[in-house]
């Protein structure tokens, strides 16, 4: 279980304070997969970084708590830290990048946290790291090849077994299946999917692929400006959606309807040096009029747990067609 | 498929490489097996052959001592490979650590580091050296550190523009999720990935070194007593064989160096070439 209240984070930049998080609050539940949507600077990957303490020097976390199975992780000392982060937590980059050290064999890789964490001597940890790869995929073949011999889903099966070898309880995959062609793509989600189910592990999802969130999500949460801007079950959110900026995002996927037109969301991304007063979507939304200008993101309930932070929704005036 | 780059093959067919390593091969040779080449015992005097030019039992004649110049050489060559291969180690080895801490640790830590190779860099080396190496007094073992630990400075800075790039590559971030320590990241994740620059310049290093003693020896600072090129060369210096015009004095050590320095920064291209593909030449 993971509990992020209020957190605020921002990154100082030659122009001044830059917040990329706002005010953020999410539950996630244990062995559920909890996608977390939004376009770039939405405040998606910084918050993956901030549960994974891995923030630059330039960020400072400005409030908030993240507590993970009710303890706090924030301001923990390295040697708690590391208690946590890779052992309770773990990360899964994009495998298409050099997150693979183009230098090191396959197996040594995915052994290595067990080494850093000194959880186990090299050739337990090496065994340990091939039952890994087996799970994932891939079998003894590549074990001994360098991450240039493996194609980009190999690469990525290789990344995700590097996440899973200390057993977390919760890996947060962050853009997993970018650069992956659709095919390696539904693979991956598979192996997520089945990690998630078969281990029990909790898989944090962040992309900006919306209906790949929606495919695979047990909740969604959208992120917009940095700010939360509905969160609620997979089915809840696609059946009913309550904030216009999410109307926005299922319109904007393409469908195999002939005929129809697809709608984008007009206007440009918010600018988060300098967001808009009030609600950060009104100067894109349709319904925006008294009272968003003053907004001060209070959730409105729509019942199981499903929260929409749009005054006009608790007003019941953003409805009808978008 | 593994096996499929073989470093030995790729050097076997650099053609500058298998060069470079004919000419050290040779001058190694010729330093192990020195007491087997020499027809005399290169410290051995004898007055009645001042200057006796060249015949046939001493080919390059022998000095004011009457000792044997082509002995000499021959010794002379075991000086030049240990205090070049030490020192040349020295060196990369220092400017490896401070090149790695500098551009992995980046702040303050790598401000003080680049303004300590700025100023090795500025200061004419050999002239720093002469006074470090008076100080020490003339061992052999104070030679090799005095130019090594004189000549780290440009693989530090090689190494730091290396690891600034490596340390934004994924992989670091991803060590780091795992909860690597900065030492652990440095020695197993960045080290390996600049080691194909490492070689090449440590090739250069080491004839640079060779090159700095043979020139110390020449101005009078180390060892002047131990057999070296340099020290063939000033004697022919001082007692005016050089002036005189006896070539067989002094054209043999100069060339030695010379040949060494160049078969080693052979050896070094070809290592940056293997190690770095984009450097490899089609081969027609």
């Amino acid at each position: 279980m993971i509990k992020i209240k209020d957190l605020t984070v921002s990154y100082k930049s030659r122009t001044g304070k830059v917040r990329a998080l706002d005010s953020v609050n999410a539950e996630i539940g244990n062995g559920e997969i909890f996608g977390i949507v939004g376009e770039s600077g939405s405040g998606k990957s910084t918050m993956a970084m901030t549960i994974m303490g891995l923030l630059p020097r330039n960020s400072l976390i400005e409030a908030g708590s993240i507590e993970v199975d009710g303890k706090e992780i924030i301001g923990l000392k390295p040697e708690e830290a590391r208690k946590i982060r890779g052992k309770k937590i773990s990360l899964v980059f994009q495998g298409a990048m050099n997150t693979l050290n183009p230098l090191m064999k396959i197996e040594d890789q995915v052994a290595e946290p067990l080494l850093i964490h000194r959880e186990a001597k090299r050739e337990e940890a090496l065994r340990r790291a091939r039952e890994t790869l087996e799970i994932i995929g891939l079998d003894s073949y590549t074990w001994k090849k360098y991450p240039h011999e493996l194609s980009g889903g190999m690469k990525q099966r290789a990344v995700i077994a590097t996440a899973i070898v200390m057993n977390p309880g919760t890996i947060i995959a962050d853009e997993p299946s970018t650069a992956l062609d659709v095919i390696t793509q539904v693979q991956i989600m598979n192996i997520l999917r089945r990690l998630q189910r078969e281990m029990d592990i909790t898989v944090i999802f962040i992309s900006h692929d919306f209906p790949l969130v929606s495919e695979m999500a047990d909740r969604i949460m959208i992120l917009y400006g940095g700010k939360v801007s509905e969160v609620g079950s997979n089915r809840k959110i696609l059946e009913e959606p309550g904030h216009p900026y999410t109307r926005g995002l299922i319109n904007s996927v393409p469908t195999m309807t002939p005929g129809r037109r697809l709608e984008a969301i007009p206007g440009e991304p918010v600018n988060i040096r300098d967001p808009p007063e009030g609600c950060r979507f009104r100067p894109r939304c349709t319904f925006a009029g008294e009272g968003c200008e003053t907004y001060s993101y209070k959730p409105v309930e729509a019942g199981q747990g499903h929260l929409v932070y749009c005054v006009k929704y608790g007003e019941g005036k953003n409805a009808g067609s978008s | 498929m593994n096996d499929d780059f073989s470093f030995w093959k790729e050097f076997k067919s650099n053609r500058k490489g298998v060069a470079g390593l004919i000419i050290v091969g040779f001058f190694a040779m010729m330093a192990l097996l020195a007491p087997l080449i020499s027809p005399y015992d290169p410290n051995a005097t004898n007055p009645s052959l001042f200057l006796a030019p060249s015949s046939s039992v001493h080919i390059f004649g022998t000095n004011t001592l009457g000792q044997d110049l082509f002995s000499r050489d021959v010794y002379g060559a075991q000086i030049s490979l240990i205090v070049g291969i030490a020192a040349g180690a020295v060196a990369v080895a220092i400017g490896l650590v401070a090149g790695l801490v500098s551009g992995y640790m980046g702040g303050l830590i790598d401000e003080i580091i680049m303004r300590v190779v700025d100023f090795f860099i500025v200061i004419p080396a050999i002239v720093f050296m002469i006074i470090v190496a008076a100080l020490l007094g003339p061992s052999l073992i104070n030679i090799i550190m005095v130019i090594g630990l004189l000549s780290w400075a440009p693989t530090a800075r090689i190494i730091r523009s290396m690891v600034l790039s490596i340390r934004e590559w994924p992989f670091v971030e991803s060590a780091k999720a795992n909860n690597a320590g900065n030492t652990y990241i440095m020695f197993r994740h960045i080290f390996p990935n600049v080691t194909s620059v490492l070689y090449g310049n440590a090739m250069l290093a080491i004839s640079a070194a060779i090159f700095t003693q043979a020139a110390l020896v020449f101005l009078g600072v180390g060892n002047v007593t131990s057999i070296s090129w340099g020290e063939i060369i000033r004697q022919a210096y001082t007692t005016g064989a050089l002036s005189s015009g006896d070539m067989l004095y002094v054209l043999p050590p100069g060339i030695f160096i010379f040949v060494l320095i160049f078969g080693f920064i052979l050896m070094g291209y070809a290592l940056e070439e293997i190690m770095n593909p984009r450097l490899r030449t089609i081969k027609g």
